[in-house]
């Protein structure tokens, strides 16, 4: 098992679970880790005239799937290692508008329990059903298990995601 | 057994126009003349003319407007008005006139370059895409067309995606002959899941186009933009600095009221035009609302939860305060306006309020500005007031005419306006507490009680209109269309 990149673990898994979303996931590909997971984290929406005034995010599967595993990358450590930027190469980054996308190491058995446990909280905090919940946080375990080795999303070759 | 009372009879708010473009145009006078009058202050307090504060000639003809009260000092004024105006002539003329009127007319010109610019940057921020995109079946388009046909749209406007906005919502921006609708990434996702939500949020964007809310609700954000970038932020940076650095203080305690006026002036401005703005544009939201629902949107698309936490009188009040700051109205409210519209018809306080406060901020501002350049003879003031009066009846009258309306076709009983229109000359009176023109060099004014006559002028101006409209009822085409839902 190798690296994976967050954002493939989301497209996989997503398209899996929930394939209407896809669109969604390709709009926020658009964005870098930071800023797609700052989109994904907001509460409500823009309040703009002439919206319908709607602005809470429905119960989806994508914010549960990129917020659940990026933050287990982060804690689990290889994020720093491996994915994320930082000093001079971030800055450089940001100015020509690419980053490197966010990576989950190999983990452990105790490892994928954890983020196993963090996908029941984060779908459990967005409204999302028991069962659902399950599946979901079922079907990113086996992707991480799988890993890079998985001919559905390598993570080496990754291209920058914009910011 | 039960007795069944008879469904109350219910108006067509489209029976009678709904007075919002009016109102829009109300808060455009007064962006333009408020960039009139702010921005002639600033030149000539860079000019160097009066002094900066324009009280050298008051203490030449003898008059001491730091000591002695306002009624004193316009004494001593009136008493060497000749010698006053030679005075003002020679050392403290205002800056061309052209330089003044050349500020609300920049605001226009900016306005509309950013009016024009406004969707390209919209879908470049939001890094949209369009529909056929992401609708490769061509499943959404069809939806889209049929909900164009159903809302009696004669082509089906351009649509586009913005993919990565979570919310299960859509937005329409552009003007009403070129509009853009924006659907969020959230909606479509709901799509197949939840076609009557997606089916009602469309119609509620087609119908903001139906309505013709889309010019006139950007050209409004254009303006206030502007206003914002190049005359508030100038202005207070100004003001600020003329303050900080001491230029224009000679003695602070008796500067204060002036200066503190002046800042809660601009403070209340900003307040009026936002709340003002945002309370046409969720009347916009209702009609919006109603046309989608007439068309055909399923009622269930606005089943939304109430996310306002239940609470006390205290939380209720701080929510209902929070709510007059939004554009959308509550969720609660928008679901009881789908099957009765008696909202669009109210005459709420607060609208009132502002509309007296625009009134007295849009007279005096001009004035203020006229006299500078010695215009403000009777024929010119009269002209100001009769101008500001137009627009004040047009709002005003256009509420109490569609209330007597819905009240006479709803058999309920028709008020008497008093009530509004005191609320209407409060406004009046709390602005004029604001625009140095009661009192200049003191907290108060030396006869407060005075303050009174605004606010019974604007309770005889309600009452009668709202006793002409009574005995003047709707009839012909609009008396049919308005019983048209009975």
């Amino acid at each position: 098992m190798s690296n994976i990149a967050v954002r493939d673990v989301v497209r996989v898994v997503v398209g899996e679970i929930a394939p209407e979303e896809l669109p969604l996931v390709d709009g926020l590909a658009q964005f870098g880790d930071a800023t797609a997971v700052r989109r994904l984290s907001r509460q409500g929406g823009r309040r703009e005239p002439l919206g319908f005034g709607f602005d809470e995010a429905t119960a989806l599967v994508t914010p549960v799937v990129w917020l659940a595993v990026d933050q287990a990358a982060r804690r689990l450590g290889g994020a720093a290692a491996d994915g994320a930027v930082t000093g001079a190469k971030s800055v450089l980054g940001r100015i020509r508008g690419r980053t490197t996308p966010v990576v989950v190491p190999a983990l452990s058995s105790d490892q994928l329990a954890v983020v196993h446990r963090e996908i029941l909280r984060v779908a459990a905090d967005r409204g999302l059903g028991e069962k659902r919940a399950l599946m979901i946080a079922d079907a990113v375990v086996a992707r991480l298990t799988l890993g890079a080795n998985d001919p559905a999303g390598p993570a080496d070759g990754v291209p920058p995601a914009r910011t | 057994m039960t007795t069944v009372s008879p469904p109350r009879r219910q108006v067509d708010e489209r029976a009678v126009g709904p007075g919002t473009t009016v109102r829009f145009a109300l808060l455009v006078v007064l962006l333009l003349i408020s960039s009139a009058t702010m921005m002639l202050d600033v030149v000539v307090g860079f000019s160097g003319a009066n002094d900066g504060d324009g009280n050298g000639c008051l203490l030449a003809a003898g008059a001491d407007p730091f000591h002695d009260n306002d009624v004193v000092t316009f004494t001593h004024a009136v008493a060497q008005i000749n010698a006053m105006d030679t005075c003002i002539t020679r050392y403290e003329a205002p800056p061309p006139w052209w330089l003044t009127v050349a500020w609300p007319v920049l605001v226009l010109v900016l306005a509309g370059v950013l009016f024009r610019g406004l969707p390209a940057w919209k879908a470049r921020r939001r890094r949209v895409v369009p529909l056929w995109t992401t609708d490769h079946d061509g499943e959404i388009q069809r939806t889209v067309n049929g909900a164009a046909a159903k809302i009696g749209l004669a082509r089906t406007p351009r649509v586009v995606v913005d993919r990565a906005e979570m919310s299960a919502s859509a937005v329409v921006f552009g003007r009403n002959r070129r509009p853009t609708v924006c659907l969020h990434g959230g909606l479509l996702a709901r799509h197949r899941t939840d076609p009557g939500h997606f089916e009602a949020v469309l119609l509620h964007e087609l119908a903001h186009i139906r309505n013709g809310d889309v010019t006139i609700t950007y050209i409004t954000v254009a303006v206030w933009r502007t206003f914002i970038a190049s005359i508030l932020l100038p202005y207070l940076a100004w003001n600020i600095t003329e303050i900080v650095t001491g230029h224009r203080l000679v003695d602070w305690p008796i500067q204060a009221p002036g200066v503190v006026r002046n800042f809660v002036c601009t403070v209340f401005l900003v307040a009026l035009i936002h709340l003002a703005r945002a309370d046409v544009l969720r009347s916009r939201e209702i009609y919006a609302d109603r046309t989608a629902v007439g068309s055909g949107a399923d009622p269930h698309g606005w089943a939304v939860a109430n996310l306002r936490p239940a609470g006390g009188p205290l939380r209720r009040a701080s929510g209902s305060f929070v709510g007059l700051w939004h554009l959308h109205p509550s969720w609660d409210l928008r679901r009881k306006s789908l099957t009765d519209p008696a909202v669009l018809f109210g005459v709420p306080m607060l609208p009132m309020f502002l509309v007296g406060a625009a009134a007295t901020l849009i007279s005096s501002q001009s004035w203020a500005g006229l006299s500078q350049y010695r215009l403000d003879g009777q024929w010119v003031a009269e002209a100001v007031a009769l101008a500001t009066a137009a627009l004040v009846t047009a709002v005003v009258g256009v509420t109490l005419w569609r209330a007597v309306m819905h009240a006479m076709v709803a058999t309920r009983p028709v008020r008497s306006g008093a009530l509004a229109g005191l609320w209407l000359g409060a406004g009046m009176a709390a602005a004029e507490l604001l625009t140095s023109e009661v009192a200049t060099h003191q907290w108060l004014p030396g006869r407060p009680e005075l303050l009174l006559l605004p606010v019974l002028a604007g309770a005889m101006l309600t009452w009668w209109t709202t006793a002409c409209a009574h005995l003047w009822p709707p009839h012909g085409r609009d008396e049919r269309s308005a019983r048209s839902c009975c």
